[in-house]
């Protein structure tokens, strides 16, 4: 009996047998099984794919060819900061995007102008004069209105405005971390370990994308704004669902 | 996935963050380098040379693909230059058939790899380039031709030997028993 060759039974993992060969592997056991070990041995070769080994080099004869080679920089690497022009734009693009937000959320809210109304009638005025909602255009309020509450202030000096802006972001930063130590917003909206664990997955994918696009464009004060509060998010709510997490779970990375 | 603003710093030359991607990644991409060329010693050096071209390319990576992605294909191209360059693959297809020739018999299997990463080393250097970039890697016969300057049916022809030498050099891992084996004393064209 002729067997088929080491070489083509090799082939046959890519080609298709002619219908000698089909006939002679359907009865020939010794053939059929080579070539189920030849399958399997392209298995074990594919998965040779993703198998890691240990570095071939060490860094200090790594680094001291790439310092030779001038890839290393001999001074510290500081990356680039906007420039004062743009520290302006910077500024004026934020609080743009903060008042155009602040439009666009209080116009949205047809539900809260509502309750706006009905406390309006039920509140004191000094506990109006604290609720944003009584400050909320009434539905078919005139545009001039709307214009008079997204202007912006007027500062004396683009550092004034970095002062205001620097402050504003501190004040964020330490609300997120009270409300995160007192948990209120869970007693507020209901927020449980897997709204926290939707929200870190959503707000992970932003600082990812955030960062992506800034290393499109390292400057661009609207995508640091982003990148910044997204991560001031992100720790909130990963304190927030530590502290949610019941006693007897640990959350040890995320 | 390589840290954005890392990378960045790469780029700008700080040691930090050079550091932070070797570490991260050699052991990938080095295992590409030494399945490819096979002497630990060669292969040390190709890794060196590898590595600083990748990080002399870092400012045209676009984030567009993976960095290791990115970064693998910059090993595997580096490390066929440096095979070319020691003239190891232009004889690829007269050793392939002298390594087909003396593959190794029954009594010589104590010495045989024990893993298939072993048992690749023990191919020709044109034969292990071919079955790497094929079985492993990937890369189609025509890419193959390409990078090696050889025919796609050439490629073939190297792959499929390559392969059974492979098979006998492995036999003792397939768990086929001796006794059913092909006797090959006889083949079909």
């Amino acid at each position: 009996m002729l067997h088929i060759a080491p070489e083509r039974l090799a082939a046959l993992l890519d080609e298709t047998a002619t219908p000698d060969e089909a006939s002679h592997l359907a009865d020939c056991a010794p053939c059929s099984d080579e070539l189920a070990a030849h399958r399997r041995l392209a298995r074990l070769a594919l998965a040779e794919a993703v198998r890691e080994g240990p570095p071939l080099n060490d860094w200090a004869s790594l680094g001291a060819m790439l310092k030779a080679e001038g890839i290393i920089s001999a001074a510290p690497v500081v990356l680039a900061r906007p420039s004062r022009t743009q520290w302006v734009l910077r500024i004026a693009a934020g609080l743009a995007l903060v008042a155009g937000s602040v439009v666009a959320g209080r116009w949205s809210t047809n539900v809260d102008l509502t309750r706006g109304e009905q406390m309006r009638g039920e509140q004191t005025r000094g506990e109006q004069t604290r609720g944003e909602l009584t400050d909320a255009p009434r539905p078919g309020a005139s545009t001039a209105s709307v214009s008079t509450m997204a202007a912006a202030p007027v500062f004396a000096s683009p550092q004034a405005a970095m002062q205001v802006l620097t402050s504003a972001q501190q004040q964020y930063s330490d609300a997120a971390a009270y409300l995160a130590a007192q948990d209120t917003t869970s007693h507020f909206i209901g927020l449980n370990v897997n709204t926290y664990r939707a929200r870190l997955t959503a707000l992970d994918n932003i600082v990812a994308s955030t960062r992506a696009a800034l290393y499109q464009a390292p400057q661009d004060p609207v995508l640091n704004q982003y990148y910044l509060s997204a991560v001031a998010a992100r720790e909130g709510t990963l304190r927030q669902y530590k502290a949610a997490l019941p006693a007897a779970q640990r959350l040890g990375r995320y | 996935m390589a840290d954005q603003l890392t990378i960045r710093r790469a780029i700008h030359g700080d040691e930090a963050a050079l550091r932070a991607l070797w570490v991260q990644y050699a052991p990938r991409i080095d295992a590409v380098v030494r399945r490819l060329v096979g002497d630990p010693d060669q292969a040390a050096d190709v890794a060196q040379e590898v590595w600083i071209q990748i990080f002399r390319a870092l400012p045209t990576y676009r984030g567009d693909s993976q960095f290791a992605t990115w970064a693998h294909r910059i090993a595997v191209n580096r490390t066929l230059n440096a095979l070319r360059s020691l003239r190891r693959i232009g004889k690829v297809e007269t050793e392939i058939e002298e390594d087909t020739a003396t593959v190794e018999h029954e009594g010589d299997r104590a010495l045989l790899a024990q893993t298939i990463d072993e048992a690749v080393q023990k191919l020709s250097p044109g034969a292990r380039t071919v079955f790497v970039l094929h079985d492993v890697e990937g890369y189609t016969h025509e890419d193959i031709a390409a990078e090696l300057g050889i025919t796609a049916g050439g490629s073939k022809s190297q792959l499929f030997k390559a392969r059974a030498k492979l098979r006998t050099l492995l036999r003792h891992l397939m768990d086929v028993p001796i006794s059913q084996e092909p006797s090959h004393v006889a083949h079909r064209s």
